[in-house]
């Protein structure tokens, strides 16, 4: 054991270079452990892919508990190697479990909103709620693509411009289309905006909407600096 | 000068915009087809040049602001072409002519 002196500049010095000293050791201390944490992870890889290859020599559709547990395994691990894994099991047995779980708390809100809810929204809420063992944007796509093989009340919808929305299962078109259809001609013209404001539904849906109604040829647009606005189908409906 | 009698489309903005819609496309097009004819023969002219065709207040509605673009203007005369009513008269296709009748019908 050292003798510590207190006194004068030298024992203020040494105390300080013994405090950065020991910051220094567990600094290294740390980045070796993470360096050997890696090797395993490295390892585990390697075994997973060797793994992968064998269940890609059998082939088959059949779902068995064997690629079910694999596939739980490289989720634990982070890696994602969808490419050869699709082959095997339609997906991991945990997004059909979040799946449900989503139907489950999803389904009021969603009703609440007039039946469709982007997947950006979908996202905030649930995570919102959670807290803790939040979420990431893959799980949630993941869960959601498989609502509709499990027969939930809430399903996956993919716009044509790309953009997702959890909808209601007995969400209608044509109905909707009918709405706004009825809603231009009342007003003249519509933009995306401005349906937004008087439905209380987000200008992303709106969009959609409208593009919808179009593609269903109960409008038209005009598309301007301004706005793209839609109009009344007067082109369809036969007025020369 | 004779005036034109402008058909309902042309005080219609969404007739200033290329429809989407395949149906509605075609109906908008066809409407254009006539107004342009209509609109030659009226008027005794001829020859149409796709980059003035901004001076002319057939492709340019000043009351409701509406301009067809360019694009849309060489795309109703190369369907114009095809039945016959036009045919261009350089080969970067900027100046076409306009006939009132098929070459056939005369």
């Amino acid at each position: 054991p050292q003798i510590k002196t207190r006194t004068g500049i030298i024992g203020i010095e040494r105390s300080l270079r013994e405090k950065q000293k020991a910051t220094d050791d567990s600094i290294s201390m740390a980045f070796q452990d993470l360096k050997k944490l890696m090797e395993m992870a490295k390892d585990m890889v390697s075994i997973s892919k060797t793994i992968s290859t064998k269940i890609r020599e059998r082939q088959g559709d059949i779902t068995e508990d064997e690629t079910v547990r694999f596939k739980s395994y490289l989720m634990s691990l982070g890696i994602d190697d969808p490419v050869t894994r699709d082959a095997y099991k339609s997906s991991n047995e945990y997004f059909k479990q979040l799946a449900k779980q989503l139907a489950n708390i999803l389904e009021e809100p969603v009703k609440e909103v007039g039946g469709m809810m982007t997947l950006t929204d979908v996202y905030c809420r649930v995570n919102r709620a959670r807290g803790m063992e939040l979420l990431s944007p893959e799980d949630l796509l993941n869960a959601s693509r498989q609502l509709a093989p499990l027969g939930l009340p809430i399903v996956l919808r993919i716009f044509d411009s790309g953009v997702m929305v959890l909808q209601i299962q007995s969400h209608n078109d044509i109905a909707i289309v009918d709405v706004i259809a009825n809603l231009i001609k009342d007003r003249g013209s519509l933009t995306a905006e401005e349906l937004a404001q008087s439905e209380g539904i987000s200008v992303l849906l709106a969009r959609e909407r409208l593009l919808v109604t179009e593609k269903y040829g109960k409008a038209c647009r005009d598309d301007t600096i301004e706005a793209l606005r839609f109009y009344p189908n007067l082109f369809l409906e036969g007025n020369d | 000068m004779a005036e034109v009698e402008w058909p309902w489309q042309y005080s219609f903005p969404p007739f200033y915009t290329l429809q989407p819609h395949t149906d509605t496309r075609a109906k908008q097009l066809a409407a254009w087809e006539s107004l342009i004819l209509e609109y030659y023969r009226v008027t005794k002219q001829s020859i149409l040049d796709i980059r003035e065709a901004h001076t002319s207040p057939l492709f340019n509605n000043t009351a409701i602001n509406r301009k067809l673009p360019s694009e849309v203007v060489l795309l109703v005369l190369e369907e114009l072409a095809k039945s016959g009513n036009a045919s261009p008269l350089d080969k970067n296709k900027h100046r076409w002519l306009v006939y009132w009748h098929t070459l056939e019908e005369w």
